[in-house]
């Protein structure tokens, strides 16, 4: 995939990618968000590199058509890259976190929910949410999840992680071309 | 025997993990209550052994929420051993990161962690309050509180590279000076944020009565204020000298060196939390409580320094006192700071020298032991490090925001709990006051135990004997 030097073909894609660069693999997705940050240069895509997604996304999120998640996954097998669609999360908080188990954070299931009751372990489905609550825009989603294999604190990604990074860039990229697609698995 | 013991565990929206404990008496009345903060982090551990460089950096860790704080207080502390002075614009560059990250920091706090119950009440339906909720109730409420945190996330991702833990603040000044594009983006969100943080204000200021029970018993205690002041009487978040005075403003203390505040804070362990308990040595512990943050700042200065600023602080002081002491005027208090630290960023940004190269003084160790001071969104934060010839870190002390209010958060949560809680009728209304006391604080509890993973907070309710009797986990 070559850089653009000319034109915005991906213009209006958003891609977010979060994660604790101190917390092993939970870093898989600020490493790969940097990677993006440099393969999509020139083509009009916007990276945003976070360490947890919080409210102030959505507005980045509700200027967007696209937006492209990527986070490590606590539920994947170690080194295995997936994409699949984000919707935002139902009336009822808590929908979107119970359906959609593509977090990687550490907080237990019920507080996942919604913004609550932490406020710092928001899920895309909340930004989603958010986007369209405050800002009427129903952006197209898809998150590319990365298996972790241990969120232990420390620096750095484990080998088995670190070789899936490859992959996840390439999903990210065909995510942010494509849109938002059919879930897909591919182990790195 | 029944059990007489209430836990909430954990104490939602707030940053950071923590406990309450709620002691019943045989009447069924709260007896005590505590506030534990089962975080540790031990960041004055970790420090010793590393290079007087990195300490700005590794310090930045100890919090994703104020990391800033953290790094203009370890810079300081840097700058005093290297024995250096930073250039003016180098100052004033430090301040506008400084003023950007309470903007954010003060806006997650109110927008994201206390508007729901200020506009959803405090017995509405916990699976509506949050900020979900008041994006429904209140969208307008909602978006403002988005771009105001947004507005200063922008401001420290520009200056520093990225919008967490940026690398920016080094010792001797900063790592590279203001370019004039980034100069004129931020001066061309201002109006839309002043805008947004005055519409906040004036919501609060016509809905204040709604709050009055919660006014009266959230924290309503007569305590000493401390906080940095500037030799005129302006407030002063990134520079100053200490100032302390009592509920009737009478000062304790004044025009203190911050090198010096060993003469008049101590620090104190309870076994029941690893936050440390800080308080004013002349009149000892636990007799010297003390508060710092917005609700302190404002009483312990004369006026803030930027007109609009100030002519909401004379409203505030009209409508509450000189000298307010409910814990609940934090959240007043809080959205005065945000105004005032709009207009400074807006003021020292248009000054066109701020775009001046001279930002950073260069020099190797001069001192072996430095003290750092600024205030953070929740209070005065203080880094004191001793290093040797080499520049290696020996010992660290740090005194944290949240730690100056440990003492109070406790006496708050008592209070509360003994005005909200009745026996065996809990309701979640109730639990949810208390909880909401310690939201008046804000407090950053990943910073002030310097925590490693996610530990609960619970509100744990026990009886005479001590023996549970409900405890609520969310």
């Amino acid at each position: 995939m070559g850089r653009e030097t000319a034109g915005a073909r991906l213009r209006g894609v958003l891609v977010i990618a979060c994660g604790n660069t101190l917390r092993g693999d939970d870093g898989a997705g600020p490493e790969t968000g940097e990677l993006l940050a440099a393969e999509l240069e020139g083509t009009g895509a916007e990276v945003i590199v976070v360490d947890q997604l919080l409210p102030e996304l959505a507005l980045d999120a509700s200027r967007s058509a696209r937006v492209v998640f990527v986070d490590a996954a606590a539920d994947l097998p170690p080194g295995s890259v997936s994409v699949r669609p984000v919707n935002p999360g139902k009336d009822a908080p808590g929908d979107g976190g119970a359906e959609s188990p593509n977090s990687a954070s550490r907080v237990p299931g019920a507080a996942r929910r919604s913004l609550d009751p932490f406020s710092h372990g928001i899920g895309p489905e909340d930004v989603l949410r958010l986007a369209r609550d405050l800002y009427a825009a129903e952006p197209d989603a898809v998150l590319v999840s990365v298996g972790a294999e241990s969120f232990e604190p420390g620096d750095g990604l484990s080998a088995t992680v670190r070789r899936a990074i490859p992959a996840a860039v390439r999903a990210a990229v065909r995510a942010a071309e494509e849109g938002a697609g059919t879930a897909s698995r591919d182990d790195a | 025997m029944a059990d007489n013991t209430i836990v909430i565990e954990p104490v939602t929206r707030i940053e950071g993990h923590a406990k309450i404990t709620i002691q019943l008496d045989e009447a069924g009345k709260v007896a005590d209550a505590h506030f534990h903060v089962t975080q540790f982090r031990g960041f004055e551990r970790i420090s010793q052994g590393r290079m007087l460089h990195e300490m700005p950096s590794l310090m930045a860790r100890i919090c994703g929420i104020c990391p800033v704080s953290h790094m203009v207080a370890s810079a300081k502390a840097c700058d005093e051993i290297l024995g250096v002075t930073v250039p003016p614009v180098g100052v004033l560059l430090r301040r506008v990161l400084n003023l950007a990250q309470i903007v954010q920091s003060h806006s997650l706090s109110f927008f994201y962690l206390s508007s729901p119950d200020l506009l959803l009440g405090f017995e509405s339906d916990p699976a509506l309050r949050n900020l979900v909720g008041v994006a429904q109730q209140a969208p307008e409420l909602a978006r403002d509180g988005v771009a105001l945190r947004r507005f200063g996330q922008r401001i420290i991702e520009r200056l520093g590279g990225k919008r967490v833990h940026p690398a920016w603040v080094v010792p001797g000044g900063v790592s590279r000076p203001l370019d004039a594009e980034q100069r004129a983006s931020i001066l061309e969100e201002i109006p839309d944020a002043r805008a947004r943080a005055h519409r906040t204000l004036e919501w609060f200021k016509a809905n204040v009565a709604t709050w009055a029970d919660e006014a009266a018993h959230l924290g309503e205690f007569p305590s000493l204020h401390m906080g940095l002041v500037h030799e005129s009487g302006n407030a002063a978040y990134s520079d100053g000298l200490l100032r302390v005075v009592d509920g009737n403003g009478w000062v304790l203390a004044d025009g203190v060196d911050p090198r010096n505040y060993w003469d008049y804070l101590g620090e104190t362990v309870e076994p029941w939390s690893y936050l440390k308990s800080t308080y004013f040595k002349p009149l000892g512990y636990p007799a010297g409580i003390y508060r710092v943050g917005p609700l302190a700042r404002l009483n312990v200065v004369e006026r803030l320094g930027t007109p609009a600023a100030d002519a909401e602080l004379a409203e505030y002081r009209e409508r509450l006192g000189r000298y307010p002491s409910s814990s609940f005027h934090y959240h007043y208090a809080r959205l005065i700071e945000i105004v005032h630290c709009i207009d400074m960023i807006d003021e020292i940004l248009s000054d066109p020298d701020i775009l001046n190269p001279h930002v950073r003084a260069r020099a190797q160790v001069n001192r072996n032991e430095g003290v750092g001071v600024s205030e953070a969104p929740r209070g005065v934060l203080i880094h004191h490090y001793r290093v040797d010839d080499d520049g290696v870190v020996r010992w660290v002390n740090l005194v944290i925001a949240t730690g100056h209010n440990n003492l109070a958060m406790n006496r708050s949560v008592l209070q509360t709990a003994r005005h909200y809680v009745h026996g065996a009728e809990v309701k979640e209304g109730m639990l949810n006051r208390v909880e909401a006391v310690i939201r008046c604080y804000d407090p950053c509890l990943s910073c002030s135990t310097h925590a490693v993973g996610q530990m609960p907070l619970t509100v744990d309710i026990r009886d005479a004997e001590g023996a549970l009797i409900r405890q609520v986990s969310r």
